[in-house]
């Protein structure tokens, strides 16, 4: 058969659990449940297939039937309506630690589930060394997996999943909780299983490995099929959509945030107070989210209590791990003369060269290198990428250009950035 | 939950026998029960020795109960009782641990698809393994006390069956307790009201035959479990074969049982992993 699965109309159907009589006491007690019971769609009447050798992402926000649709697939929850046929056999990676006995030790779990998956003592004995090699965690396949951590859990679990050949993946973003080097090592191997012709299933919130790891992605909404094709032309119309919505939902008010956190405790000698962060798009809107490679201002807005001169104002921009990405600094435009009453400061930018992403800001005012104000820790400045990307933190400008040995200059396909 | 036209096709060249899981999940319960405590294997033969006294205290001395005897024509109340108790204990355990295992297996079963018998299958092997060794300890006494027959030879098919009968009602009683789980403590009562219902303790002579108009002891013949206890007895403690009425009860309820086990599992065993 040329496709491994084939879902048509596929539907689930769960039942809201509001008042659900959970034991024989409360049937007898209470009565059956006098309201009608209420259901939830988490599928609703989805179609695809996954032609063999091929793989599938799912995307779409929580929620929105992803993860009920591997598990059906899995065979762990039955259709409500509609068929599922499954040809091949599955192995099926499963949030962290999946299938794995607390009590019992790496090694042993790792025969477990191999034996789930229909293996032999002989077969589970000849890919053991593999399995644990590949996992990584050294003497601890000789503990209990209770005292293992998330990172351990997901080694392992990766681990059994793709070394045992299966003729179907499916892996529900799991990989996200490994570190980087295990990562990178999941990615490789996930492709390798790819070339070798093994059919796949992923869902991630990683737009990235989607499109690097997929032919082809299916966009979940509430449960409903949104759209269906190409992973690029996918996961692109998906980014869209989320970009436009955050759009719709971010003209406010200027939110203070942490910015004006309560005076007592805050640094500085306190001639001027930060008010808010304002961040504003290229309209002009205030928005709760930039978009990276557009136009930006952040506006900062200060409370002035009495005149004072040779004032500089600093945003510093950090990753969550705690790296400076960069310093802005309000030296570049003069030092300023402020007088009391409320004011504001922009920075402007028509091309913010900052990958989507949330970066913690921290702004100081300073006179005359004496420390005026600093804002409380924990802002957070949120950056949405406008298109797929693959990481890092700076969005780099140019192209790709192809040079063969002889003939002429041909440009490569543009790259965006 | 399933309507007719919603399936799960899975014609996989792969398609496994789930012996091994069974086998592999019945070893592991095995290695928890015997490495947890000190004493190990010891206890599940402590526990029932310890009964099979007092009860016998109790009964034969204070109460002055009389047992029929044995196939060499002596009588000991204390060998009686254990055959009896035996038979109770294979079934009842087979069956409570089988109502506990789906639940136990819960977090599991939402991650990877193990279909829902198997958990119970595996732990009435890992009881009747255990309870082997009991039914062991009481032939061992009953040869201490020279009465042995070529009877005891059927004596394996009376367990297998009395098994399949518990892990049937293990099976339906798992997948009542996944919806409803105070299952558990109504069949601890169910199972203490069976036990004194069952002549297991006492001669079944002693249950009069009419009773105010009742046929009482007609009654308890209708409790299969009478069956099963009495067909052990004759079997290793009086040393003659069953009465054949016995025997096809004993397989009608083990087969009815098998049947209505197999149909709970076409029409809701599915649906377990959903609801646990």
């Amino acid at each position: 058969m040329a496709n491994v699965i084939e879902a048509v109309g596929l539907s689930k159907r769960f039942r809201i659990h509001r008042e659900r009589r959970t034991s024989f006491k409360e049937r007898f007690v209470r009565g059956k449940a006098d309201r009608a019971p209420e259901y939830f769609w988490a599928l609703k009447d989805v179609d695809f297939v996954v032609p063999r050798g091929a793989s599938l992402g799912l995307i779409g926000h929580n929620g929105s039937g992803k993860s009920t649709a591997l598990k059906v697939l899995a065979g762990i929850y039955q259709p409500t309506s509609g068929t599922v046929t499954v040809n091949g056999w599955v192995s099926a990676l499963l949030e962290v630690g999946a299938g794995f006995h607390p009590e019992l030790t790496g090694r042993e779990n790792i025969r477990l589930n191999a034996t789930i998956l229909g293996f032999t003592r002989k077969q589970i004995d000849a890919l053991m060394d593999e399995i644990i090699e590949f996992a990584d965690i050294g003497d601890f396949i000789e503990s209990p997996v209770k005292h293992y951590s998330s990172g351990m859990y997901v080694r392992l679990g990766f681990a059994v999943a793709v070394m045992v050949r299966p003729e179907i993946l499916i892996v529900d973003e799991v990989i996200a909780v490994g570190d980087e080097e295990f990562q990178r090592k999941c990615f490789d191997y996930l492709h390798g299983l790819r070339r070798s012709g093994t059919s796949m299933l992923i869902v991630s919130h990683g737009l990235g490995s989607i499109t690097d790891l997929c032919d082809e992605a299916l966009w979940l909404d509430h449960g409903e099929a949104r759209a269906l094709g190409p992973s690029q032309d996918v996961t692109q119309a998906y980014l869209d959509e989320v970009n436009a919505k955050e759009a719709a939902k971010s003209v406010r008010a200027v939110d203070p945030g942490v910015f004006a956190a309560p005076a007592p405790g805050r640094r500085g000698s306190g001639q001027v107070r930060f008010l808010a962060l304002e961040t504003i798009n290229g309209d002009g809107e205030s928005v709760s989210v930039l978009i990276s490679g557009a136009a930006a201002r952040l506006r900062i807005h200060y409370e002035c209590h009495t005149e004072i001169t040779d004032v500089v104002f600093q945003l510093n921009l950090h990753s969550t791990t705690g790296t400076q990405i960069l310093a802005l600094s309000s030296m570049a435009g003069g030092k300023l003369h402020l007088r009391p009453g409320r004011g504001y400061v922009d920075f402007v930018t028509d091309d913010l060269l900052l990958l989507g992403g949330t970066y913690n800001v921290e702004g100081t005012i300073t006179t005359e290198g004496v420390l005026v104000d600093a804002s409380p820790e924990g802002s957070e400045l949120t950056i949405r990428a406008a298109e797929v990307q693959t990481g890092g933190t700076y969005l780099q400008r140019g192209k790709w250009l192809h040079l063969p040995l002889t003939g002429e200059v041909n440009p490569a396909e543009g790259v965006g950035r | 939950m399933v309507s007719p036209a919603a399936q799960h096709v899975n014609d996989s060249s792969r398609q496994h026998s789930r012996w091994p899981l069974i086998w592999s999940f019945a070893q592991r319960d095995l290695k928890a029960r015997f490495t947890a405590t000190a004493l190990g294997l010891l206890w599940t033969l402590i526990v029932p020795l310890a009964t099979v006294l007092i009860y016998s205290v109790v009964f034969s001395v204070i109460f002055r109960a009389q047992a029929p005897p044995m196939g060499n024509g002596k009588t000991v109340f204390a060998a009686w009782f254990f055959c009896g108790l035996v038979t109770w204990n294979v079934f009842s355990q087979i069956a409570n641990t089988g109502m506990a295992s789906i639940l136990g297996m819960g977090p599991m079963m939402q991650k990877v698809y193990i279909p829902s018998y198997v958990p119970v299958i595996s732990s009435s092997l890992a009881i009747g393994i255990e309870r082997l060794l009991e039914a062991g300890v009481m032939l061992f006494i009953l040869l201490c006390l020279l009465n042995v027959g070529w009877t005891w030879l059927l004596y394996p098919f009376v367990l297998v069956l009395l098994a399949v009968f518990a892990t049937s009602l293990g099976y339906m009683l798992a997948v009542a307790n996944v919806h409803f789980r105070d299952t558990g403590q109504i069949f601890a009562i169910v199972t203490q009201m069976w036990f004194f219902l069952t002549p297991i303790m006492y001669p079944l002579d002693l249950i009069p035959e009419q009773w105010h108009g009742f046929p009482l002891r007609d009654l308890f013949l209708l409790n299969p479990m009478t069956s099963f206890v009495n067909m052990s007895r004759d079997l290793v403690y009086g040393l003659q074969l069953p009465s054949p009425a016995s025997v096809a009860y004993a397989i009608t309820w083990t087969g009815a049982a098998f049947l209505l086990a197999l149909f709970v599992y076409r029409r809701h065993g599915r649906d377990v992993s959903e609801a646990i």
